[in-house]
């Protein structure tokens, strides 16, 4: 060991970071069972960096809320009592079983992990479609990158980042938008930063001044909520002034027509009065983008997380395609993926409109492929969205019975007092975990799974980059892989109902299952195996052995059934619940660096000392409006419920806005949030709810200011 | 690309244009030391321990900062750099504490260091206490050779933050947080990237150093 | 220039207004300079005005004064600081070689100068009385000759002149009078074959090392000579904007060198060139050509790796021509007097101090040989000349009488005239003693950047020191010189050993 280490370690694991998309490899150094140092390595995504999280927020792994055996509640109201795999999986089955004879499949729902591996999502999806005969699967990007997805899809035939993190040094203009990427990806942020230094021009599109903000050449500070007005302007204006590329959007777009009647109203004053962003501002963006020789966007939840998240992104991606910013090293549109195998649960099907590899469900030859593959007769009817089937709980033909993989909806869902309304109607709930949740206590049955460092498997990260994860500790107590769990769970369901070949769910391991998904999605990952990830760096699409996978996606043709990028209108509509007398502030919710999602697994690590209570930002104007002062306990009322944070007084957050993170299951800022959704991707709508502040203790308050 | 034509310690050798020096001789077999170096972060220049011998240069030049030409003769093994290394090496080691630092040791051994024949240390290095002010990693500058590799990291390098700063002069001369506030107030994200390039052990993860203590 | 405000005079206005520096103000300032916090507190720690803080008495401290009675100033200088309950310390030369013994009063960051001072001064501080005579301006009359550069030379040259002045300067022989000695006209041309839309000359004042005074003469009684010389330099280049960059401590040169510049641009002289007066960070290291330029940038004064050379990427990353005082005054006579008539007189200013009857700044044509400039200077019972300054060796006398002091006899013995010092020693004087402050000014002026230089130069001092007890080890100290001067990243370190190394070389009397 070459390095100045104060405690030689017992052994050394190269694995993946289990956080964000970003995927960074990592050398975990282990002694007594135990992490004590982790190191990133040299090459890519991360090329030698990492960010807190990694860094130091693994301690989750070894934490005393780990579940540790199959837990079983035999009736409604008795206690969570412990069983064996056998029993569990039995009981679990056979309600699934029981369910679906009662109310048919489709009162079935199979919720996936974009944390669980790329094989483990194969498998649910597969135990939805072919053991239990459903296409209700879906997973938590429902919550995230549901709008990208659609408006990547329809216009350009995909929907992952077009070019890749190793390219951003060679962006001349950098557009990020939705995103606070220095916090939610560091080290992306870490590396647009470096390249604004290295005098890439830098547009920040953002509400609240964000880290980038801080360093951009240019800050758009919109008002929440109007981004498809601004990036219209800007396409119409460079349009209007012939700034566009216009031999690209000719030979390699079509729809041009429908969508500049869609903007004719989007001029620079039109949309300086809707956004609040000055039209020389909005004009000076518009220009060096278009002028670029080669400009990157990156969005994240800011664009996507709203009731017009999917006309979000299809602004950004008109804007892209009519200034031909695509398919060309160092630009593109890139969609900062959150989960770290958020990527590949979507490429796996983990999805209810497609299988693995975006074949749609709604194709009576896909389907027959499928049912071939499995030997499982595949239905017609079309999957629900996560979104819409929690709503439809205790509904009549709603859902009955939920398996949660690694998902936890009490805290991640909006209208939190609403979903644990539905989670208390459910006939049958399976919770399949490595951790305690919020939703835990709703659970019928417990299956405890094993961790990312407990088990072999691969992640995709943001940039379509396969990477190969390996144990590093075995599971606690019973906890398995989640491979082997559903591999079980799929066998004793195809067992009882009878769907699909039981002899399909035999598997030696995820290597075996991978080469069962890469044989039916040859395009995609036909060259990729485990044993070539073990030596090779691998994105996907990937068709052959020789293949290295390709970095910049559309060099020559768009994956549209035309081979051209569509232009499609992204009309604006304000969001659903505007602030008001009584509700007069603007909640936006989102991300901290220390902390991650609903905080199960950051909170249960040393990152909670650097960030141990829930703080929302507040502009100092309405601090001093509504008598808040900063460090002192502040209430935030919305129509649906009220939480306690501490406030941070701060011009981050614009006048008007207040931010809350999500971490916070104690004071859950979905119990503010509104379930109003975006009707094409039914995202829910967490960057926009209106909200009222008090201070906790008014006397306090009046005598502090 | 077209490689051009080096000689390192008398082997002709093809390198990429734009390598190091460094880098070519390493590839060609030369054991250099280097300590501040580091590519990721751009450290470079600093120890002076990879200096090598050009042909038609005055004075010995650090490898790890100078490109390679084509037809350059270099020399990274002599008598005066041998002594040279060995000073510095000594020097290092006399003033600070190098106890994790393998690396280091194995050098000492290699240059058959007496960092004792220059008497006592004259700075104050050896005597600054760890400083655990965050829930992450301690710095424990008493191992500190000012390579300065993670304020590159910090700053220009790679995360573009600048919580760490540097102070002082000659042998003085130290690594700090700005204002020497605590890190948890100096902007550190606590990325831990300057652990991550630290190649002394100064810089060092809580867990570690908690180990390191149980074991004492 | 940089869109941003510098971030030294940022620093010096806060300091104006405050006498010492908050955390707030260095991120007011660091925020008007576009630079990041921490590098605007490394810089604002790294000079020594914006942490001074109270009272402190400071005798300065160079090899001509600890030769003689330095010791017996010193502790009686301490003594009084402890009755009037104020710091006392030593600091490094002032350019008053030729005046002192010299004395600063340091109040916060405002300093005021005495030279000379005596025992009978220094004991009387205490009681609140001046030490001796106030020295902020040099005496004019330390000019002992005149000449081309000492007079004042009237006309200047005109600037439609520059076009041929690469040629004129290389064909008069010029080099650089900083003490490197490198060929002028080269250095022009280099800058002037670069392609960029922005070029900078820089006018190298801080002259800062002991021995060496001329060019603080030149900035204090003929600026406007130095300041034509780097117009017209800056025309031959392409530059457009001229940054003169004046030792932090000169706060007099700084004041004369600004009022030249302020009345020359009323004149038109300057036509559409932009001319701006720095107030240097006050170290020596500054005066490297390549730290001079970080300090100016408003980061630590630390050299930079070469390549590339400020000629490629300088000031900003623009091509730079930084240039020395002296040498630029040169230029400006060049251009003036043509370069035949230059190379036939060639002339050079001498800083000779010590065991002189007349100390002071000499015009000598290059090539006098050491013994007349002694002799010019009144010296007597020579034993050893200093020459250079602290980066300069020890010369035997009368062995080198007839040592030609040109660019390149002295070299032919591993020596250099540098920037131009003669400090002289007679026969009653321990050199040992002026080894010491030679080694304690580079042990504590190094930067801190590269190792031999940071760690090596306090040993050798702690090896003359030893040395100095009795305790000699030649061998170390050759082994630790070859490592500096080897070894070290920029001059400073490299030239650290010089002095000591001769001395032991060629005074076995005295090399126990």
């Amino acid at each position: 060991m070459n390095r100045p280490l104060h405690v030689q370690p017992d052994r050394v694991v190269s694995t993946v970071c289990p956080y964000c998309g970003v995927g960074c490899r990592v050398d975990l150094y282990i002694k007594n069972e135990k992490i004590y140092r982790v190191m990133a390595q040299e090459g890519p995504p991360n090329y030698g960096a990492l960010c807190v999280k990694g860094r130091f927020g693994l301690g989750f792994l070894h934490h005393p809320d780990r579940l540790t055996a199959p837990l079983i509640r035999r009736e409604k109201g008795g206690e969570l009592e412990p069983a064996t795999w056998d029993e569990a999986l039995s009981f679990a089955t056979e309600r699934l079983a029981q369910i679906a004879r009662e109310h048919g499949p489709d009162a079935l729902y199979f919720v996936s992990s974009a944390k669980a591996s790329n094989e483990e999502n194969y498998l649910m999806q597969k135990l939805a479609r072919a053991a239990a005969g459903t296409h209700n699967v879906d997973h938590c990007a429902r919550l995230c990158h549901s709008s990208s997805t659609a408006a990547l899809s329809r216009s350009l035939g995909s929907a992952a980042m077009s070019n890749t993190i190793e390219e951003i040094p060679l962006s001349d203009v950098i557009l990020v938008t939705g995103s606070n990427t220095v916090e939610t990806h560091p080290v992306i942020g870490a590396m647009i930063k470096k390249a604004a230094r290295n005098g890439a021009y830098l547009i920040v599109v953002d509400p609240r001044r964000v880290g980038l903000a801080e360093v951009a050449d240019l800050w758009l500070r919109l008002r929440p909520g109007t981004d498809p007005v601004l990036f219209g302007a800007m396409a119409r204006y460079l349009i209007e002034t012939g700034r566009h590329d216009r031999r690209f959007v000719n030979r390699r777009a079509e729809g041009f027509d429908a969508w500049w009647e869609s903007v004719k109203e989007y001029t620079l004053e039109h949309a300086e009065s809707v956004t609040g962003v000055p039209a020389a501002k909005i004009r000076e963006a518009a220009e060096r983008y278009a002028a670029a020789g080669a400009a990157a966007t990156y969005w994240a939840m800011g664009m996507t997380q709203h009731n017009h998240g999917t006309e979000n992104v299809q602004a950004l991606v008109n804007l892209a395609v009519l200034t031909g910013q695509l398919g060309k090293p160092g630009a593109g549109l890139n969609p900062l993926r959150g989960q770290n195998n958020v990527q590949g649960a979507g490429d796996m099907g983990a999805l209810p409109n497609v299988y693995p590899g975006y074949q749609p469900t709604a194709s009576a030859e896909v389907r027959q492929r499928w049912a071939d593959t499995w030997g499982a007769p595949q239905p017609e009817t079309p999957g629900v969205t996560m979104t819409q089937a929690f709503e439809s709980i205790g509904r009549p033909g709603g859902i009955h019975a939920v398996y949660l993989m690694g998902e936890d909806p009490i805290t991640s869902e909006p209208y939190q007092e609403h979903v644990r309304a539905a989670l208390e109607k459910l006939d049958f709930l399976i919770v399949q975990d490595i951790l305690k949740n919020e939703t835990f206590p709703y659970a019928d049955v417990v299956l405890p799974a094993a961790s990312f460092a407990e088990k072999h498997g691969t992640f995709t990260n943001t940039d379509r980059r396969v990477q190969l994860i390996q144990p590093v500790f075995d599971p606690p107590g019973e906890a398995r892989p989640d491979w082997w769990i559903l591999a079980e769970a799929g066998r004793r369901l195809s067992l009882l109902t009878g769907q699909s070949n039981p002899d399909t769910w035999e598997y030696s391991g995820p290597d075996a299952i991978w080469d069962e998904l890469r044989r039916n999605i040859p395009e995609m990952f036909g060259g990729i195996d485990h044993a070539r990830l073990a030596r090779e760096d691998l994105r996907w699409p990937c068709p052959s052995k020789t293949s290295p996978g390709v970095s910049v996606l559309f060099t020559d043709r768009f994956y549209t059934d035309t081979g051209r990028a569509k232009l499609m209108p992204a009309p604006w509509r304000p969001p659903a619940e505007q602030p008001g007398d009584d509700y007069p502030l603007v909640l936006s919710t989102g991300r901290v660096l220390y902390h991650w999602h609903g905080g199960v697994l950051s909170r249960r690590s040393a990152l909670s000392k650097a960030y141990p209570e829930m703080k929302v930002e507040v502009n100092p104007a309405d601090a001093e409006r509504y008598h808040i002062a900063d460090g002192k306990p502040v209430m935030v009322i919305s129509r649906r419920g009220s939480i306690q944070a501490t406030a941070w007084v701060t011009d981050r957050a614009p006048e008007g806005v207040v931010f809350a993170p999500i971490h916070f299951a104690e004071q859950s800022a979905n119990r503010l949030t509104k379930n109003t959704y975006d009707p094409t991707s039914k995202i829910p709508e967490y960057k926009f709810a209106a909200v009222r502040l008090e201070p906790l203790d008014p006397a306090e308050a009046a005598a502090e200011i | 690309m077209n490689l051009i034509p080096v000689v390192v310690n008398g082997l002709l050798v093809w390198a990429e244009p734009g390598a190091t020096v460094l880098n070519v001789a390493q590839k060609a077999g030369a054991g250099i030391p280097t300590l501040c170096h580091h590519e990721r972060t751009g450290t470079k220049g600093h120890c002076r321990l990879c200096l090598v011998e050009i042909a038609g240069r005055p004075r010995p030049e650090p490898a790890c900062a100078t490109t390679v030409e084509s037809g350059m003769v270099v020399n990274t093994e002599s008598e005066e750099l041998t002594d040279l290394r060995r000073t510095v090496l000594e020097l290092v080691a006399l003033e600070t504490n190098v106890e994790h630092d393998v690396k280091m040791a194995s050098w000492l051994e290699e240059y058959r260091a007496d960092p004792g024949r220059w008497g006592d240390p004259l700075s104050g290095r050896r005597e600054r206490e760890p400083i655990r002010d965050n829930a992450f990693f301690v710095r424990e500058y008493d191992k500190c050779y000012n390579c300065r590799r993670c304020l590159d990291a910090c700053g220009e390098g790679i995360q573009g933050v600048w919580a760490l700063s540097f102070t002082g002069r000659v042998a003085e001369a130290a690594v700090t947080t700005v204002f020497d506030l605590p890190l948890t107030e100096s902007g550190c994200v606590f990325c831990g990237n300057c652990v991550q390039v630290c190649p002394t052990g100064a810089l060092v993860p809580l867990e570690e150093a908690l180990l390191a203590e149980e074991a004492r | 220039m940089d869109q941003h405000p510098l971030l030294l005079p940022l620093l010096d206005k806060a300091l104006e207004r405050r006498k010492h520096l908050e955390p707030a103000d260095i991120e007011d300032a660091a925020r008007s300079a576009g630079l990041p916090a921490a590098l605007a507190w490394e810089t604002a720690n790294f000079y020594p005005r914006y942490q001074a803080r109270g009272v402190r008495w400071l005798l300065v401290d160079e090899p001509v004064l600890r030769s003689r009675n330095f010791d017996e100033l010193l502790s009686a200088l301490k003594e009084a600081a402890v009755a009037a309950g104020v710091a006392a310390g030593t600091v490094y030369s002032y350019g008053l070689e030729a005046v002192g013994p010299a004395l600063v009063v340091e109040d916060g960051p405002e300093r005021r100068v005495y030279a000379p001072v005596d025992l009978e001064g220094i004991r009387k501080l205490a009681d609140g009385s001046e030490p001796g005579t106030l020295a902020e301006l040099m005496p004019r009359g330390l000019a002992r000759t005149g000449g081309w550069l000492l007079d004042s030379p009237g006309k200047l040259p005109d600037l439609s002149g520059a076009g041929g002045l690469i040629a004129d300067v290389d064909s008069a022989g010029l080099r650089g009078l900083g003490g490197a000695l490198f060929p002028s006209g080269r250095k022009l041309a280099a800058v002037q074959a670069q392609e960029s839309d922005v070029k900078y000359v820089v006018v190298n004042g801080d002259e800062s090392e002991p021995g060496n005074f001329k060019d603080r003469w030149l900035m204090e009684h003929n600026p406007r000579l130095v300041w034509a010389g780097a117009a017209l330099a800056a025309r031959a280049v392409g530059a457009k904007e001229i940054i003169f960059y004046v030792r932090g401590e000169y706060t007099a040169a700084l004041a004369r060198v600004e009022a030249a510049r302020a009345e020359l641009e009323a004149s038109g002289y300057f036509e559409d060139l932009h001319t701006r007066t720095f107030r240097g960070g006050g170290l020596y290291i500054c005066g490297e050509e390549s730290a001079l330029l970080e300090s100016i940038e408003g980061r630590r004064a630390e050299p930079r790796l070469k390549p590339p050379y400020p000629a490629e990427a300088g000031l900003f990353g623009r091509p730079t021509l930084v240039s020395n005082v002296e040498t630029l005054a040169h230029m400006a006579l060049i251009s003036l007097r043509g370069a035949d008539s230059y190379r036939e007189y060639s002339p050079k200013l001498f800083s000779i101090s010590g065991d002189v009857r007349r100390p002071g700044v000499y015009e000598l044509p290059l090539g006098t040989p050491l013994q007349e400039a002694l002799e010019t200077a009144g010296a007597s019972d020579t034993r050893a000349v200093l020459m250079g300054g602290a980066a300069g060796t020890f010369l035997r006398f009368p062995e080198n009488a007839s040592l030609p002091l040109d660019y390149d006899a002295p070299r032919a013995l591993g020596d250099s005239i540098g920037p131009g010092a003669l400090m002289v020693f007679d026969s009653s004087r321990d050199l040992w003693a002026a080894a010491e402050s030679v080694t304690a000014f580079f042990a504590h002026e190094s930067c801190g950047r590269c190792f031999p230089c940071s760690l090596g130069t306090p040993h050798l001092h702690q090896l003359v020191l030893r040395w100095r007890q009795g305790e000699a080890q030649p061998e170390l100290m050759r082994q630790l010189g070859e490592t500096l001067e080897k070894g070290s990243l920029c001059g400073l370190g490299q030239a650290a050993p010089w002095a000591v190394r001769s001395l032991i070389d060629r005074f076995e009397e005295v090399a126990r």
